[in-house]
């Protein structure tokens, strides 16, 4: 930069011009036809960690032990600028020492004063490393989101076809279904209430809520914390065991009623199991249905595929008897 | 692709089709379709260990593999199925391009999901009548 063009500058409000640049959040240094510092913003030198006084009047790719000599750099710089005049977010990854990799979009821009062929150079480093990683994480989580949304439209699709519509009217084939959708919100509140785990009791209170303490006889038993995933299930088999109840089982006449108990067994390896019992009593007459209904495949694959454990179902003559055996975490 | 056996759609013996799926409800409604279609049902097998130990006692004629178990890939049930020359269909939501790493899932037939009973049972009788 000659006097002359240190003359213009400085009338052309220079002053102002630095107080601007000095305050960019952007990293900014402006480079001599040597590739010198002749100017440095803070930003730079905080985002780089480096002092003035060191950078200054130093080649850029000589600069704290040569971190910016990068044959992408060298290249952009010392060969494309000087032919396109300007390049724009360029991006550069790197291992920086002291800030460790990072992916920068470097813009490199020729300063023509008016009337000069200026060789100087204003040189952009835009710190787009975390910007990256958030976009990659957003993008994963949108793809994630997109596939639940698509698995919970069939999980209700699967519910509409499985619920009965045959002798039903529609009002009644409209209330069995919304009656599955709210146990299967129910069920998820459950899970999601509790954060990490959630508590069987609670859980069996939930479901048996329906049919009213008198005819629902929930026995105290052990603690049992739920994992997550094992509650929306569990809520779910016990929707239907209450379902079946009502239909066709002990709560389907007056007097009768159902007895739920559990308790933990823990085996030789230390590894504990849930034993819950479910029991039927005072209902009419027990007869095994002649046709496996879709509740008690329900309650069968659930407790296989989503609790990891399984599910018996005994129709005995004083009603029925479910037990549901679940490992325990 | 499998024997010229005498197992077909109609004739003698009902034609056997593994079901992997982990979402209980689809799991039950695949069942039940495949089920009123004349299908005798292998599973439905929730995970891919379930899977491949259905596979170490019976050769179905078809399969129908969901993609993603649990976080846990159908690959190498995938994989199983093509050693033995068994075909097979997806059931996924994911697209061509979520899948395009896998290469024996990539040159699948994706029926989707959710699935539609006709596309699904379709895609069967393909693989049934091309046998």
């Amino acid at each position: 930069m000659t006097l002359e063009d240190l003359y213009r500058m400085l009338r052309s409000g220079h002053v102002q011009a630095k107080g601007v640049v000095d305050n960019l959040d952007l990293p900014l240094v402006v480079l001599d036809q040597d590739l010198r510092v002749t100017a440095a913003n803070p930003a730079f030198l905080d985002a780089f960690g480096v002092e003035r006084d060191d950078t200054i009047g130093q080649r850029l790719f000589a600069l704290g032990d040569g971190q910016w000599d990068i044959p992408e750099l060298r290249l952009l710089l010392a060969d494309v600028v000087p032919k396109a005049a300007a390049v724009i977010d360029y991006k550069v990854t790197h291992d920086f020492p002291g800030i460790g990799r990072r992916t920068m979009l470097v813009g490199a821009r020729r300063m023509a004063p008016p009337g000069g062929h200026g060789r100087d150079m204003l040189v952009t480093f835009e710190d787009v490393t975390e910007r990256g990683r958030l976009e990659a994480e957003k993008d994963v989580l949108l793809a994630e989101t997109h596939h639940r949304m698509r698995n919970l439209l069939a999980v209700v699709r699967a519910l509409a076809v499985q619920t009965r519509a045959a002798g039903r009217t529609g009002e009644e084939y409209r209330d069995a279904l919304l009656d599955r959708l709210e146990a299967l919100a129910r069920a998820q509140d459950a899970s999601l209430a509790g954060g990490t785990a959630a508590d069987l009791a609670d859980v069996v209170r939930s479901a048996l809520e329906p049919i009213g303490a008198e005819r629902a006889r929930i026995e105290p038993g052990p603690a049992v914390q739920l994992a997550t995933a094992q509650v929306m299930p569990l809520g779910l088999i016990l929707h239907e065991l209450v379902t079946n109840a009502l239909k066709h089982g002990a709560l389907s006449v007056p007097g009768g009623a159902v007895r739920v108990n559990w308790r933990v067994t823990l085996r030789e390896d230390g590894a504990r199991r849930l034993l819950l019992h479910w029991r039927e009593q005072g209902g009419p007459p027990v007869e095994p249905p002649a046709k496996r209904g879709f509740g008690t495949r329900l309650i069968e694959f659930s407790a296989g595929a989503d609790l990891g454990g399984e599910a018996k179902l005994c129709f005995e003559s004083e009603g029925l008897h479910a037990e549901i055996s679940v490992p325990l975490t | 692709m499998g024997s010229l056996s005498g197992e077909s759609p109609g004739g003698t013996a009902p034609c056997q089709v593994l079901v992997v799926e982990d979402e209980t409800f689809i799991a039950l409604e695949l069942e039940l379709n495949l089920t009123e279609a004349g299908f005798v049902v292998i599973g439905p097998a929730p995970t891919v260990a379930a899977a491949l130990a259905l596979l170490a006692s019976h050769r179905p004629d078809v399969a129908v593999l969901d993609v993603n178990l649990r976080g846990e890939r159908v690959t190498p049930v995938a994989e199983a199925l093509k050693a033995m020359g068994v075909p097979f269909v997806l059931t996924s939501a994911y697209s061509a391009a979520d899948l395009a790493s896998d290469a024996v899932l990539a040159s699948a037939r994706n029926v989707g999901k959710p699935t539609k009973r006709t596309a699904l049972l379709g895609a069967l009788r393909d693989f049934l009548d091309g046998r």
